[in-house]
């Protein structure tokens, strides 16, 4: 529904909205994640601050550990070691770091320019920044999907949403792009489940 | 013009030839008439002569002038907040590319430290996707991660990207090397300077200076040797361009007819542009290198609009003979043709003469082994070329001046060729087992897929046999996650804690052979749960699960996960009788590490033309092959592994709380010695055997695993983190009964399974309900 609204706004705002559902698609995704996007995973303003994935995630300073110190306990089968284990585990959606979040932000202006190749060289140098970030691989979704790849953008789609955590908004919005994916491929059963994965999240 | 010329040569000819049918009138009239022929043919031969060398001239010059050889560059280093990088690591990257430690920032290419914090000055560079300026910027780097990162000068940014190293060429059997320089790109003095030592005249003869030659050849042979060549500029170009080294009468005088050519069809600045990149500065066994661009990398390692003027100086003293001025041979001669420059330039007034006597002081500055060198990384230009002749040519890859962008990162590249390499003489101590040890190294980034190093052996400089890509060997107990993953992928059949039989058993083949399996210590276990059977790498219950789940059902998973080999299906495949490469090996783990999104490993990013205009880009790519939920159990499982199995080793080097996850892989005979692994930014594999196939006495855990942990504990690491997918609840079970529990009971344990089925009925021990803790409440 509301995405519905800011593919409107956008059409009104001159966008070509023709023939193919390609260009339909292209358009509703640069609504998705353009400026006139107000949804959960719009991205939040650049914080020059370094941003959850690197100090939070980071577990480690190994090049302050001496080559072989050795450990001061040997591990056995409890129930804290079974807390350490846990640690390599996450439900949140991690953030792209600033630095990141400038390269997709610049990745969806080539986007909306129709340069899909320059978008996504972008968002592959994001993807080295922030390789757990679902917002690098949503953006990809999208530039694929502009481009009509449309196999290898729902492949981007099905990465973001294995990385979004417990973010249900997020993972919503990204089925109904994998929806709209669908739909342009002519895939309508598949479209149609997208779409009840949509609505049963939050 | 050549029309012209001989059409008036046929009309002639007709003459004589009609007048010698009359009766001849006098002797010498018919001496005259010999003479006046000869004349006309050698007017006729020298025309066709003079057409001929123009054609020559016009043609190479205005073609494809040099046959450059494709250049393969290093990922750039990308600094921004977050990013994980040592101090060791940046200064590793700074000193293979040359940038010049200073105190305080003196322009693109220097850097300055102090303490924690780095102030850098980047040089700048057109990379395929657009140009990054040269910018100022300043970071700290703590405990491995990039902070604070700002800019200094120019617009505000929050990353900055160094000019990518140079890893090599692609060239062709006669290695002539260059690195093209405009003139305009050079430094102005360079141009001055080299006019004044070859060629005062440059910009006002007509491409020969008849009176320089008169010169020379008055003081040769005066000395009775050659002492002076009077050669102009455009002289040695056409002399290099188009000639051979061939000393003649006839030589010198094309050489002359081709360089007034030259001077007549093309101004001086084209010519002097030739000049500077064609001129020879030197050789290095079969690789000529050619060109003030080069020549600046090779002795210097820094590009030519970075050098001082003395640097500059050396490079044109060395024109008068590259072999005889061998800086790094000769320096004594070297430093007296520099010194010998200075002076001219300060006779001219091009410096002062306090600054020729300050710079004739400085030592020559030229750095021991060139930095831009093609045999840095063998193994991995191996990679990067099979993957290139899939889409070029040969020829164009070694004449067209290819750019080639890969992903090769040095710093990861360098560390694993020092951790192969220590970890090899330091398990030979221990077992004395010769030199024969040898080993193999596959770097990739967890999540995208590039190679980031690949080492062939423990002489990793040395182009020989590349283990890497090609020690096709059998994986052993790297196989089992495989089984587990295809168990794991029926949920309604198999989780974590499904129960499984560690007891011996005996099959017999259709070949009529028995095959009897055993575990890595002879002990059977009895019963046994699931993931503690991948955690022990017992053999029993891993091949009576994979004989239920099916060998072809394995084999799937095998193919899915990126094994492109043919699998045997026999039931010695469930323990590893399938051979892989540590490449292949890499694919397989890379799928894992990514949640069960099959990436292609890539080496290469894009290639552009000379010109910088992309020909193509090895896009990212991925396909979900396995389901997320049934990848988590296995990344959890790879984790417990490491915590508590036959990988635990690691955290003897690693900190306590780096979460990683991998498995070991060993032969029964203890001939290979595996291992692979990931964290959050690296996976690693790591194979150890002998080239003979012979007994190593190492497991994965003694030999292999080792160098792993030297490796990632070097590297500044991110932790592995696995999204929790939606469908999958942690919940707290009692590890003996696998029944329902809570977290503060004896022996509970915290583990993920699929929606559904994870148990529900409450352990005895554990009746008593309480409030959840804390930790529980992270993960609901």
């Amino acid at each position: 529904m509301r995405r519905m609204n800011h593919a409107q706004s956008c059409k009104s705002s001159g966008q070509p909205l023709a023939r193919a559902s390609r260009w339909w698609l292209a358009v509703s995704a640069s609504c998705l994640l353009a400026a006139c996007t107000t949804g959960p995973y719009a991205p939040p303003p650049p914080v020059i601050a370094p941003q959850p994935e690197a100090p939070a995630t980071r577990e480690s300073a190994p090049q302050t550990l001496p080559p072989s110190s050795p450990t001061p306990s040997t591990q056995s089968p409890s129930m804290e070691s079974s807390r350490t284990i846990a640690r390599g585990v996450r439900t949140e959606r991690v953030q792209p770091t600033a630095a990141a979040r400038a390269l997709i932000q610049r990745a969806q202006a080539e986007r909306r320019a129709g340069n899909y190749s320059q978008a996504a060289s972008l968002l592959e140098r994001a993807q080295r920044m922030s390789p757990q970030a679902a917002d690098v691989y949503l953006e990809l979704a999208l530039v694929k999907a502009a481009e009509g790849a449309y196999a290898q953008a729902e492949q981007f789609g099905q990465k973001a949403i294995s990385l979004s955590g417990s973010d249900e908004g997020f993972r919503r919005q990204t089925w109904q792009v994998i929806a709209d994916i669908r739909e342009a491929r002519g895939d309508r059963a598949g479209a149609a489940e997208a779409r009840r994965l949509a609505a049963r999240q939050g | 013009m050549s029309k012209s010329n001989s059409s008036r040569g046929r009309s002639r000819r007709t003459g004589p030839r009609s007048s010698g049918s009359k009766q001849p009138r006098s002797k010498g009239r018919r001496w005259w008439g010999l003479l006046w022929r000869l004349a006309l043919v050698g007017v006729l031969v020298l025309a066709g002569w003079l057409v001929y060398l123009d054609a020559t001239v016009r043609t190479k010059f205005e073609g494809k002038r040099w046959a450059v050889p494709a250049k393969v560059y290093a990922r750039p280093l990308e600094i921004f907040d977050g990013q994980a990088l040592t101090m060791q690591g940046l200064q590793t990257e700074l000193a293979l590319l040359g940038y010049q430690r200073v105190s305080r920032l003196e322009g693109p290419g220097t850097y300055a430290i102090q303490g924690s914090r780095v102030d850098l000055y980047s040089r700048g560079f057109r990379f395929p996707d657009g140009l990054e300026s040269s910018q100022a910027v300043s970071f700290r780097i703590d405990d491995g991660v990039v902070l604070n990162f700002g800019a200094r000068s120019g617009t505000a940014t929050y990353s900055v990207r160094l000019d990518p190293l140079v890893i090599g060429g692609i060239y062709p059997a006669h290695k002539e090397d260059r690195v093209l320089v405009k003139l305009e790109q050079v430094p102005e003095l360079l141009p001055k300077v080299l006019m004044l030592v070859e060629d005062r005249n440059f910009y006002d003869h007509h491409g020969i200076a008849p009176l320089s030659i008169a010169r020379a050849l008055l003081a040769n042979i005066r000395a009775g040797r050659v002492v002076q060549g009077g050669s102009t500029l455009t002289q040695q170009l056409v002399k290099n361009f188009y000639l051979t080294n061939e000393r003649s009468l006839v030589r010198k005088a094309n050489e002359a007819f081709m360089a007034l050519l030259l001077d007549a069809h093309y101004s001086k600045d084209e010519i002097l542009e030739a000049y500077l990149n064609e001129v020879f500065l030197g050789q290095v066994g079969e690789r000529a290198i050619h060109g003030f661009g080069l020549a600046s990398h090779f002795y210097f390692g820094q590009p030519l609009t970075e050098l001082s003027t003395d640097k500059l100086a050396l490079l044109v003293g060395i024109v008068k003979g590259a072999s005889y001025f061998n800086p790094r041979r000769y320096p004594d001669r070297a430093t007296a043709r520099r010194n010998t420059v200075l002076d001219l330039m300060a006779a001219e007034g091009l410096i002062s003469q306090q600054e020729a006597i300050r710079l004739k002081g400085r030592p020559l500055g030229v750095i021991n082994r060139p930095s831009y060198s093609d045999s840095r990384y063998p193994a991995f230009m191996d990679l990067v070329r099979e993957q290139l002749v899939k889409d070029y040519q040969e020829e164009d890859l070694q004449s067209e001046g290819l750019q080639i962008y890969t992903t090769l990162d040095p710093i990861v590249q360098e560390q694993a060729e020092q951790s192969l390499r220590e970890g090899i003489t330091r398990l030979q101590r221990g077992a004395a087992q010769g030199s024969e040890l040898q080993g193999a190294v596959v770097v990739t980034g967890t999540e995208s897929g590039e190679v980031l190093a690949l080492v062939g052996g423990k002489e990793a400089r040395y182009a020989g046999f590349n283990r890497a890509m090609r020690a096709v060997r059998p994986i052993r107990s790297l196989v089992k996650p495989a089984i587990y993953l295809t168990a794991l992928m029926q949920p309604e059949r198999y989780n974590l804690l499904t129960p499984l039989q560690d007891k011996g058993f005996l099959i017999r083949l259709d070949n009529g052979q028995e095959w009897q399996p055993r575990n890595y210590d002879r002990q059977e276990y009895g019963e046994v749960r699931l993931h503690e059977a991948l955690t022990r790498s017992l053999n029993l219950s891993t091949v009576r699960l994979g004989l239920d789940l099916g060998l072809s059902e394995v084999a799937d998973t095998l193919r899915r996960l990126g094994v492109e080999r043919r699998i045997p299906l026999y039931p010695s495949m469930l323990l590893g009788s399938v051979n892989l490469s540590p490449l292949e090996v890499a694919k397989v783990y890379q799928t894992i590490a990514s949640s069960g999104f099959n990436t292609p490993l890539r080496a290469i990013r894009a290639v552009t033309t000379a010109d910088g205009e992309v020909l193509s880009r090895y896009a990212y790519e991925t396909e979900q092959v396995v389901s997320h939920d049934a990848v988590h159990l296995l990344q959890y499982n790879m984790q417990e592994i490491m915590r508590e199995g036959t990988g635990r080793g690691v955290y003897r080097r690693l900190p306590q709380t780096l979460a990683v996850a991998g498995k070991t892989g060993t032969t029964d005979d203890l001939r290979d010695s595996w291992f692979a692994g990931f964290t959050g930014n690296h996976l690693a594999v790591v194979w150890l055997g002998r080239d003979d196939n012979g007994p190593t006495h190492l497991t994965g855990s003694t030999g292999a695993l080792t160098v792993w942990a030297d490796l990632i504990g070097s590297l500044p690491e991110y932790g592995f983190t696995s999204a929790k997918p939606a469908t999958v609840d942690y919940v707290w079970v009692d590890s003996v009964s696998g029944l329902r529990s809570e977290d503060h009971c004896e022996g509970s344990r915290y583990m993920p399974f699929i929606r559904g089925t994870e148990p529900q009925e409450l352990a005895p021990n554990c009746q008593k309900g309480r409030l959840q803790n804390w930790f529980r409440g992270l993960f609901q």
